[in-house]
């Protein structure tokens, strides 16, 4: 093998290519991320980003390295206990991958915070690693105003959360995991309506009928079903009227005269499809909500400028979004599914066609210049029936720990379960009692050398006090305090601030995927909360 | 009075935490004490696989306070594994990455020794599989699971009542991922669900029938597949060389005879990417899922080695497209599992069925690719190129009825590269 094509970025990233794409490499290879912190959470993180080929990330931290990280950071070794940890670990992610920069500074993230808000907006994601309540929350503000991503994650003792924080964030390809194919039995386009005119079932020796992709199958019995029905308009909505279709697709098989079977693998293809492909061709919740959306009247951002474009795509087609294109795969002699294919795939590039040509008419209208490219566009309507917005509150504890509490007073669970197993809601609010432990002692229960118990008084005070606070007055608080059992609350405790390298890893790496779905714009990001019990290797999401 | 922490310039603190102190959530024997923590140093594991999940794993362990780990991996490291095999560099592309891997984690975690084997795990004997305390799997193939899984289960002796001396077990965690998708799992050999009991949550490989990409190709993999099990043997390309799907000089003619056949039947989408992924059946590998089934897998190892927390019963899923979900699920064992029964099972056929539906029925049941069967007397059916007469023979036998080969209570020998040791069959007829 010669040099040149051994170390070929395209070789080195060819197997995450396979499931993102070029282009969603290529917004990647342009995303720059702020990580506050460098210890092993932190570190984790970045190693997958690293990995993944980011442009950029920067460190901003002012720990120095000692012992303890020695024992859970991967990224640092014995020699550099004293060193800024920031300029350490640095150093050793930096060799994971040469087309990636990253720079430190090792002044504390609330010195950060103070200088200019534009350093800041230059970053694609900005990430807090195990930060105090208060330098979370204050990141959190200045950036949801600013519209970057923020993700706030920690990791203790077994347990590890992550709360994904941003105003609004589009989602171009959500990636589906087996969508519903765009077949267009309730609207044939011309071409296709051509293909099914030609097609006579009757006509065929047995040999093509066997060989009839089970799409044309699917249109021939509905032409039976219309007559049947008396009404050309008639298209199967409901289970039993499904059923019917694969009645009269069962009357179409035939069989040779020597075999005597009539069974054959399209006609088994037609009759398991019938479910799933008879549905009207509609526009999913998802996609009306961002039409109506005041930002698709108004944005220069390339999402809304498309979105605008589709929204007027539609108008003038019959209430339909462009075709995807993409047919399933079904028995078939060559000739008439490669006919199908090359049709469906017209029919997509000439409706992504006619997207761009509005989306330019949009994008004069806002006084931008070409933005979409040909390629973008054609992407974009492929998968336009998924497109989707997410949007998050800003994160505010006071009132999260509110949410949290009316979510644990929901919880009804006998004792033994309650003792086996601890919700992950009252993981979330021990996670806040060791917030304020912290803000109001100035260390982490279970780090003072003194038994454990004692600390979990103080702890179990401070839940009661976060319990009281959050309900209203006079309600009462046993049936939330019931939920969280004491032995939860000496968990807290045992951990002491405890830091496992197989906690953080696994945190981190859900959490770099996370952040590469917010940069790329593609996959369903985490909405909004997300906690995971190392215990039970559970984990919960719910919106805060 | 000021109390101090005594562990505030320790380097194990953050472990210690845990194995130091009392808990709710712990295994009912655990006690806590520093013992723990050196328990777990002298704590031997074997990590089976050093690619995407093998380089987290080794990282994971060691930095949860393993110091005496071993590896097995025959492969090199190839460009596409920087992605997400961190512990390997451009300079090392074509070095072992069992050897590789072990010297930078020794490197990097002080006072932790990784022996490397650069060999395939079939290499080793029970003798070397005996010496450890727990095996953990991160590996993309199959075989190579049942195999290992088959060894554990061999090494599980039995008390002189029949029931398994828990001294000889060796737990296995074993891991796997494919895409943003990923699975951990604990097996205690002989005692819960094993490879075998549960080989029905492997899809079978999907292969492309020979008619269709010979006649009616209408996928882009159809006219690709077609250049590789057809036009390549016939063609004889570069001197009669087998078909490397590593040699990009061999990918380049593929794909250049594909696109032929590919316009001639008006096909899009062959290209590059795709031909060297059917021809390697590539799974596509993020750095992400591979860190988290890697710690899923770790945080098990360290659950079984100090009792801090109960281990997970015994399966978990993982998925990240949409959002992130995991789920536990209780994997049951399969009471006529072949390998749990160490590989003697009874079998219920219809005399007047032929060879052929038996093999068919072997080869879906146990996920067979080209299996030898045979009698005390002889060999019923072989397939082998070293073979030819009995290959003659073999394709004779499929059409006679069992009842014309083997007598009722005869014992048939099934044997398959992809079984650790063959299977014997009781015949009962009914």
């Amino acid at each position: 093998m010669t040099p040149s094509t051994t170390f070929d970025a395209s070789n080195r990233y060819d197997r995450q290519v396979r499931l993102w794409g070029e282009e969603g490499q290529a917004s990647i290879g342009s995303t720059s991320v702020c990580v506050l912190g460098s210890d092993s959470l932190a570190t984790e993180t970045l190693k997958s980003l690293v990995l993944a080929g980011v442009q950029s990330f920067f460190i901003v931290d002012d720990a120095r390295v000692e012992q303890a990280d020695i024992g859970q950071n991967f990224f640092l070794h014995n020699n550099d206990i004293g060193r800024y940890r920031a300029e350490a670990t640095l150093e050793k992610l930096t060799e994971l991958n040469p087309s990636v920069s990253g720079s430190s500074s090792c002044q504390s993230p609330t010195a950060l915070a103070q200088e200019d808000v534009e350093k800041l907006a230059t970053f694609s994601v900005v990430v807090a690693v195990n930060q105090t309540e208060e330098i979370d929350s204050k990141f959190a503000e200045v950036l949801y105003g600013i519209r970057v991503p923020f993700v706030c994650m920690k990791s203790y003792g077994l347990i590890g959360t992550i709360r994904i924080c941003i105003k609004e964030h589009t989602i171009a390809n959500s990636h589906e995991e087996n969508p519903r194919p765009d077949l267009r039995l309730d609207a044939p386009f011309e071409k296709l309506k051509e293909m099914i005119n030609e097609t006579n079932l009757e006509e065929m020796t047995v040999e093509q009928l066997r060989h009839t992709p089970y799409i044309l199958l699917h249109f021939k019995a509905l032409e039976v079903y219309r007559k049947q029905k008396n009404d050309p308009n008639a298209f199967p909505e409901s289970t039993n009227d499904r059923k019917e279709i694969q009645k009269i697709l069962q009357a179409f098989r035939r069989s040779t005269e020597d075999s005597g079977t009539k069974d054959s693998e399209n006609f088994d293809e037609a009759r398991t499809a019938v479910m799933r492909a008879f549905q009207k061709t509609s526009i999913g919740g998802s996609v009306k909500a961002i039409f109506a959306s005041p930002q698709c009247q108004t944005s220069t951002q390339p999402f809304w400028l498309i979105c605008e474009a589709l929204r007027r795509f539609i108008q003038s087609n019959n209430g339909l979004l462009p075709l995807r294109g993409t047919l399933p795969d079904m028995t078939s002699d060559s000739s008439r599914y490669t006919r199908l294919a090359t049709l469906f795939h017209e029919k997509a590039l000439s409706d992504a066609k006619e997207v761009l040509r509005l989306t330019r008419e949009v994008e004069k209208e806002r006084g931008v210049g070409d933005v979409i490219s040909d390629d973008v566009c054609y992407r974009f309507c492929k998968n336009a029936d998924r497109i989707r917005i997410q949007s998050s509150d800003l994160l505010d504890y006071n009132r999260e720990t509110k949410e949290i509490v009316g979510k644990i007073q929901e919880i009804n669970v006998d004792d033994e379960t309650r003792e086996n197993k601890v919700d992950s809601a009252t993981w979330m609010l021990l996670m806040r009692a060791v917030g304020r432990f912290k803000r109001e002692k100035g260390r982490y229960p279970g780090t003072n050398g003194v038994p454990v118990s004692i600390d979990a008084q103080d702890l179990k005070k401070r839940v009661e006090a976060l319990v009281r606070e959050s309900l209203t007055n006079g309600q009462d608080i046993t049936p939330v305090f019931h939920n969280v059992t004491d032995s939860a609350i000496s968990e807290m405790c045992r951990f002491g601030a405890a830091e496992l390298h197989v906690i953080s890893s696994y945190v981190g790496g859900i959490a770099s995927q996370e952040i590469i779905k917010l940069a790329t714009n593609q996959y369903v990001p985490i909405d909004n909360t997300f906690v995971f019990d190392g215990h039970t290797q559970e984990s919960s999401t719910f919106k805060l | 009075m000021i109390s101090v922490d005594p562990l505030a310039t320790e380097r194990w603190r953050s472990i210690r935490r845990l194995t130091d102190r009392d808990s709710a959530y712990k295994v009912p024997w655990f006690i806590p004490g520093p013992e723990n923590f050196e328990t777990l140093q002298n704590t031997k594991i074997l990590v089976i696989g050093a690619g995407g999940l093998g380089c987290e794993l080794l990282k994971n362990l060691a930095l949860s306070g393993f110091r005496t780990i071993e590896v097995i991996d025959m492969d090199t490291i190839d460009v596409s594994n920087l992605n997400r095999q961190f512990l390997f560099r451009e300079s090392d592309v074509g070095k072992s990455k069992a050897e590789v891997a072990a010297a930078f984690v020794e490197q990097r975690v002080v006072g932790c020794q990784v022996t490397a084997h650069n060999c395939r795990i079939e290499e080793k004997g029970p003798d070397f599989y005996r010496k450890f305390a727990m095996i953990i799997c991160g590996l993309d193939s199959i075989p190579a699971r049942r195999w290992i899984n088959g060894m554990l289960c061999d090494l599980v002796m039995e008390n002189a009542d029949g029931t398994p001396d828990l001294t000889t077990l060796i737990p296995m965690i074993d891991g796997g991922t494919e895409g943003f998708k990923g699975n951990a799992r604990v097996i205690y050999p002989k005692l819960s669900a094993c490879i075998d009991c549960t080989i029905d949550l492997y899809p079978p490989q999907v292969n492309f029938p020979l008619c269709t990409i010979a006649h009616t190709p209408r996928l882009p993999e159809h006219c690709i597949e077609y250049i590789k099990v057809v036009v390549w043997p016939e063609e004889k390309p570069f001197d009669g060389e087998s078909l490397d799907a590593d040699n990009p000089e061999h990918v380049e003619w593929v794909l250049q005879r594909a696109l032929l056949r590919a316009e001639k039947y008006n096909i899009r989408g062959v290209d590059r990417r795709l031909t060297s992924g059917v021809l390697k059946r590539i799974i596509p590998a993020v750095a992400s899922t591979n860190a988290v089934i890697a710690a899923s897998c770790a945080l098990e190892a360290l659950k079984l080695a100090t009792n801090i927390a109960k281990p997970i019963d015994n399966y978990l899923n993982f998925t990240q497209i949409h959002g992130a979900y995991t789920s536990v699920v209780s994997m049951n064992k399969d009471e006529n599992c072949h390998v749990c029964n160490g590989g003697r099972l009874p079998i219920e056929v219809n005399p007047s069925y032929t060879l052929e539906s038996l093999i068919n029925r072997l080869v879906e049941r146990y996920q067979l690719k080209n299996p030898t069967l045979e009698t005390a007397a002889r060999k019923l059916y072989c397939i082998s190129l070293l073979l030819p007469q009995l290959e003659e023979e073999s394709k004779a036998n499929l059409l006679l009825s069992l009842k014309d080969i083997v007598t009722d209570g005869d014992e048939i020998l099934v044997s398959d590269e992809v079984l650790s040791r063959a299977i014997t069959l009781r015949i009962k007829f009914v």
